[in-house]
């Protein structure tokens, strides 16, 4: 045995959280499961925020989970840019649920690395040094595509959600 | 609310979530095979990166 992990994604008001998502759907509609194509995001805006969490529904027998990382793999469309609050150095701490808008948010400053960071740059319990030991969800990863006026096309990518487990 | 990612079902708390067997994986969430076809892989990585500290 060993743990159960998900992804899962906040949205709306109320905070409605669809579990074991498999994508992240980006643009300019709050949903877990929206249709880019459908709701693409004017040249120059910014998508809807994503607001993400790593989620353990079991344990499985193991002790520990820690070490999340987060990248993404592959190019994003025109000169768009990919901004999170994820970091692997000063940290901001676990971030509060807010409606997802196309504003900017505070805090969600940083690049996306594009390939593994090579430590934590998501916390648990507000530190990258934190754990859970038992069922319960990581901080928030909030992500959001930037794109340029120029900007013609989207684009397809890779998300990666890493984490250690502790037998 | 609580909505199942794979089946769509819809759920008032995360404890009726979690319980719930899956139509799409045929498993509750708290199974590794809601993970995927990969789970297994995803897991022995998993447990191999936290041996290493």
């Amino acid at each position: 045995m060993a743990a159960t992990v998900e992804i899962c994604e906040s949205n709306g008001a109320g905070e409605t959280i669809t579990h074991n998502i498999t994508d992240s759907d980006m643009g300019n509609q709050d949903s877990a499961t929206i249709d880019p194509v459908a709701y693409p995001v004017t040249p120059g805006n910014r998508t809807y925020a994503k607001y993400q969490r790593i989620h353990v529904t079991n344990m499985g027998g193991s002790s520990k989970i820690d070490n999340l990382q987060v990248w993404r793999t592959g190019a994003l469309g025109g000169s768009a840019t990919h901004v999170t609050n994820a970091r692997t150095s000063s940290y901001g701490g676990a971030a509060t649920y807010a409606t997802p808008t196309t504003s900017a948010v505070s805090g969600a400053d940083q690049t996306m690395p594009t390939s593994d960071p090579g430590a934590a740059n998501l916390g648990i319990g507000g530190s990258l040094t934190g754990s859970l030991t038992g069922t319960g969800y990581s901080d928030y990863l909030i992500h959001q595509i930037v794109t340029n006026a120029g900007d013609t096309a989207g684009s397809t990518s890779t998300m990666n959600y890493q984490y250690d487990e502790t037998a | 609310m609580h909505i199942c990612g794979k089946c769509g079902k819809e759920f008032k708390t995360e404890d009726a979530y979690l319980a719930h067997t899956c139509k799409d994986t045929g498993v509750t969430p708290k199974d590794g095979l809601s993970m995927g076809l990969h789970y297994t892989a995803i897991q022995e990585a998993a447990i191999k990166r936290g041996s290493k500290k």
